[in-house]
């Protein structure tokens, strides 16, 4: 299946893309995604937003369906969902 | 004493008296410093029924205990007093570089009373204080009188300054500290203002002592620096300022969008984020004193419309206020109002907010341009917006007048407009979104001085920033539920009260677990914190400063959130999102030990030492 996966804000600037399409298996969470979106963006990033090692964002990192609130790392994904990176840093 | 002089100056300006006050070491403890220990003071020392620009009314700057250590984010300053624009505990924090001049020359605060018969300006040296006739200053901006300032008595003065709004009574006057910090909400400078104190100058070389020396130099260099350094907020404010992922938090809703009635703006974001300025407007960086995070931004327009000369640029509230929310998308036209209402020495929230509110009075026919000198503001008109802010600051012209009075009171006024208004207590709401994380609502909704986000740390807990499994927080949630967010915003309330009290930055805060935050009071001031007696302490502060709002006549009725906010919008990510007030409320209410009325028990009081307050709450 396939999610179109949208980048805004400071994460746009850092991965150079506004929006990328990935071809994932069935039945793929929410999870699965940012490890894909990790592995493939990964050397663009600040080392302290994403550990290779480890295939972790760090924590500010989160994604959300478009139109709806976060998801869960374990939540599935649909067939066509539009899927927007957020990252949470802004203020003061 | 360690961390903190122990002193504090007390200055009738009436009479010219000063007088230096020995404090106890344990009101530091139990009240942290900064906006903790003025609401202390002013609760000590105040005459409480004074009205907030009466002669008797007092004006506190203090500084917190870890001003001048080095550590990042620590050079803050806090004012109180009761605020002219909200008639409620009134308190502003600032960077820059006063809180350790303060300290500097041997002081933890200063409280101000009376009223001078004459303007002045306050000479601070090394536990040396002096008022001297400001009569030639009055009048001038901000800029200029730090100008002058410095160039009399030495380039090394640090000056706070008022400008010309506070002196005509704008109650959303600012305190500006060389040039671009500025104590911007509540009114702060318009009660200075009101006391005939134009400027204080400050220059010292008083060296402060550290409970343990050895142990904090080792911790900070070895341990916290590293940390501040490395974290991810840190470095992405270093490089895009505080407006560095904008964009992003408005693709998530995050950002109120024309006066908070819209909940995307696709083609505004881009052009008025962090990295838009990087790219157009940015010189350089500047940092509050002794912060290796470097966020400030120096900016200059060389040419067009909105040319400013290089100098202070804007933050993130001030982009929101004169930009997305006015549905303006010139970054260099939000650089010009930055520039004018720091010079003129207004806030730039409550200041946009309530154009904002206008502009949504005149396109629904509340406001009529024939009743207002022919002008209409209108969505994206900028450039009326910037016309209007000297006449604003000099309450100049019938539509000027109406925006000077903040929105509130301007909706009182024409008896109209309620439904557009975005305050919590007579204070415009900061630019986060509470129908994008529930939580913020209702941190903004029992804020004790309305609508506020930084004497909380709710909103960073709530975007997933931060987690503190010690006090419970590292439970999962909904960004838009109820769910965990009554707990949620009380525990990151304390903690925003501690930071806020320390003086202390948040985001540098936020880099440390809670054990490091307790580890660096115990080694600079020797506090003998637990977590939980630190937690108390933010406790006891919120607990304070909220019962002076009582005391001013708030009640729990006023634990609310502007109708607008209230209001879904239609599109985005928050379509349809309303945060549930009144479940989280009640849930607060129960964790505070506050009764019904939103007012706290005798037995919460009792529990927090705060047994004192309850005859004034007649309890």
């Amino acid at each position: 299946m396939q999610v179109e996966v949208r980048f805004a804000g400071l994460f746009r600037r850092y991965v150079g893309e506004q929006k990328k399409v990935f071809d994932i298996p069935d039945g793929s969470t929410a999870g699965d995604l940012l490890l894909l979106i990790g592995r493939e963006y990964g050397s663009r990033l600040p080392n302290n937003l994403w550990d290779e090692e480890s295939g972790r964002f760090h924590r500010s990192i989160r994604i959300a369906r478009s139109g709806s609130p976060t998801l869960d790392e374990t939540e599935a994904l649909r067939d066509g969902d539009e899927i927007l990176l957020i990252f949470a840093l802004a203020g003061g | 004493m360690y961390g903190n002089t122990g002193k504090v100056l007390e200055i009738d300006l009436a009479s010219g008296q000063v007088e230096e006050l020995e404090l106890d070491g344990d009101i530091y403890k139990q009240y942290v410093g900064g906006s903790g220990l003025a609401a202390k003071l002013l609760f000590d020392r105040g005459n409480l029924d004074a009205e907030p620009l009466d002669p008797d009314a007092l004006l506190i700057f203090a500084t917190g205990p870890m001003a001048g250590s080095g550590m990042y984010g620590t050079s803050r300053l806090s004012v109180g007093a009761r605020s002219p624009l909200t008639r409620i505990w009134g308190q502003s924090s600032c960077g820059g570089n006063f809180g350790p001049e303060l300290k500097r020359c041997g002081y933890d605060a200063i409280i101000f009373k009376g009223k001078a018969a004459e303007p002045v300006y306050l000479l601070l040296g090394n536990e040396s204080a002096e008022l001297i006739p400001a009569a030639d200053l009055w009048g001038k901006d901000t800029y200029e009188v730090t100008d002058i300032l410095k160039e009399k008595h030495s380039k090394q003065s640090k000056v706070v300054a008022v400008g010309p709004a506070s002196e005509n009574g704008v109650p959303f006057g600012s305190i500006a500290n060389d040039y671009g910090h500025h104590f911007g909400r509540a009114g702060m400078g318009t009660v200075m203002a009101s006391k005939n104190l134009k400027a204080i100058a400050a220059n010292g070389d008083k060296k402060t002592e550290y409970a343990d020396p050895e142990g904090f130099k080792d911790f900070w260099q070895n341990t916290l620096r590293p940390q501040m350094d490395e974290s991810v907020f840190c470095s992405a404010i270093q490089a895009f300022g505080t407006a560095a992922n904008m964009e992003g938090k408005m693709f998530e809703g995050d950002v109120p969008t024309k006066n908070w009635s819209v909940g995307l703006w696709e083609e505004g974001p881009e052009t008025l984020s962090g990295p838009a300025m990087a790219d157009s407007i940015l010189v350089k960086n500047d940092t509050c004193r002794g912060c290796g995070v470097r966020c400030k931004r120096i900016v200059k327009v060389e040419s067009g419309p909105y040319q400013i000369e290089e100098g202070p640029g804007p933050e993130y509230e001030t982009i929101g206020c004169f930009g997305t929310m006015l549905m303006n998308p010139s970054l260099e036209a939000v650089a010009k109002a930055n520039d004018i209402c720091n010079r003129l020495g207004m806030d730039t929230m409550t200041c946009g907010s309530t154009f904002a509110w206008a502009m949504d009075c005149f396109e629904a026919g509340i406001l009529k341009p024939e009743e207002y000198e022919g002008i209409k503001l209108e969505w994206g008109d900028i450039d009326t917006v910037i016309d209007l802010l000297p006449k604003v600051a000099a309450k100049e012209g019938k539509l000027a007048q109406l925006i000077a009075k903040g929105s509130r009171k301007a909706s009182e006024e024409i008896g109209g407009g309620s439904e557009f208004l975005t305050d919590s207590k007579g204070l415009e709401a900061p630019m986060h979104d509470p129908r994008c994380n529930w939580g913020d609502g209702l941190a903004y909704a029992v804020s004790v001085r309305g609508a506020c986000h930084v004497s909380n740390m709710t909103f960073l807990w709530e975007w997933g920033a931060i987690e503190y499994p010690e006090v419970g927080l590292d439970m999962l949630f909904q960004p838009m539920s109820a769910e965990h967010k009554a707990f949620g915003t009380a525990v990151t309330t304390d903690m925003g009260c501690i930071s806020n009290s320390a003086c202390w930055c948040e985001f540098p805060a936020a880099a440390l677990s809670l054990p490091q935050w307790v580890e660096a009071f115990n080694k600079v001031a020797g506090y003998g914190y637990e977590i939980e007696t630190m937690m108390e302490a933010g406790t006891r502060i919120w607990l304070l400063q909220r019962c002076l709002g009582h005391i001013w006549g708030a009640t729990g009725e006023d634990d609310r959130i502007g109708q607008r906010i209230m209001t879904p919008v239609e599109d985005g990510m928050i379509a349809g999102s309303v945060p549930d007030m009144e479940t989280m409320l009640k849930e607060f209410y129960e964790l505070r030990g506050l009764s019904d009325d939103g007012r706290p028990t005798s037995e919460t009081l009792e529990k927090y030492g705060l047994g004192y307050l309850a005859d004034k709450l007649a309890l």
